[in-house]
């Protein structure tokens, strides 16, 4: 089964993102959700700020795919793997940080948003990878 | 510096199914820095005006190995793309790709790809 439609923003293959939307409109710290369809959300979060967000199924989003994202949809903050069998890379992760943007899966952003500074979050596998290549 | 790529294959129409979805190509690319990434960007642009079934993935060489991208997806390498030649290398690119979907139709042995530049 394909991970992606044939359109960028890569929508999901069924169109719809009900996993991240059902875990954003639960989320103690998310006031509102707002689609704009192709994957592009706005998240108003409790304390009035409004964050762009970027969900996306592709296999391995890296470095050059979000540069390829700002290009097509204007700046972001927040990027989003939905799929489990789709992964970003420590370099984008580290390239999105550097930007304030952050870069998760869903239970990263869950947990990230919990945060002020959401886009520092890394989970502890992250932590100890970013530790050991010298980045924090 | 001159930018320059290469384009592997993986998935159902690399490996002979016979009525592949779509086209998974990996693009890696020399690094995570701008000129690069934006080469990367562009030769995707470029594959998918060619080809609207495929599903180009973009990655560094680094962020490639970092998840062994390559071998767990058994990618095949197809071809180099140079800043310089990148119209004759998308070319060459596009006419091995067309071989791989006819190889197990028509061409079992895949003598069908001597036609292209193989690099």
């Amino acid at each position: 089964m394909p991970a992606h439609s044939d359109k960028f923003p890569w929508p999901s293959y069924y169109g719809h993102f009900d996993f991240f939307e059902n875990a954003m409109r639960r989320h103690n710290r998310v006031q509102n959700l707002e689609a704009h369809g192709g994957g592009r959300y706005t998240l108003t979060l409790s304390d009035g700020r409004n964050l762009t967000a970027f969900i996306c199924e592709c296999y391995s989003y890296g470095v050059a795919e979000y540069y390829e994202t700002v290009e097509k949809i204007g700046q972001v903050d927040v990027v989003v793997i939905s799929s489990n069998w789709c992964h970003y890379s420590s370099d984008v992760k580290l390239h999105c940080r550097n930007e304030k943007v952050g870069v998760f899966d869903i239970k990263g952003i869950m947990a990230a948003l919990n945060n002020k500074d959401f886009w520092l979050y890394l989970d502890e596998w992250e932590e100890k990878k970013f530790k050991e290549k010298g980045w924090i | 510096m001159t930018e320059s790529l290469t384009v592997y294959g993986f998935g159902s129409y690399f490996s002979g199914a016979a009525a592949p979805n779509d086209i998974d190509l990996l693009i890696v690319h020399q690094s995570g820095l701008k000129p690069s990434c934006a080469f990367a960007v562009l030769c995707k642009s470029v594959i998918l005006n060619e080809l609207t079934k495929a599903h180009v993935t973009m990655l560094s060489v680094r962020e490639a190995n970092e998840h062994d991208f390559i071998a767990r997806a058994r990618a095949i390498r197809l071809q180099e793309i140079h800043e310089a030649s990148i119209a004759a290398d998308i070319s060459g690119l596009l006419c091995l790709i067309e071989s791989y979907y006819k190889r197990p139709l028509s061409d079992p042995e895949g003598n069908y790809r001597d036609t292209c530049n193989r690099p």
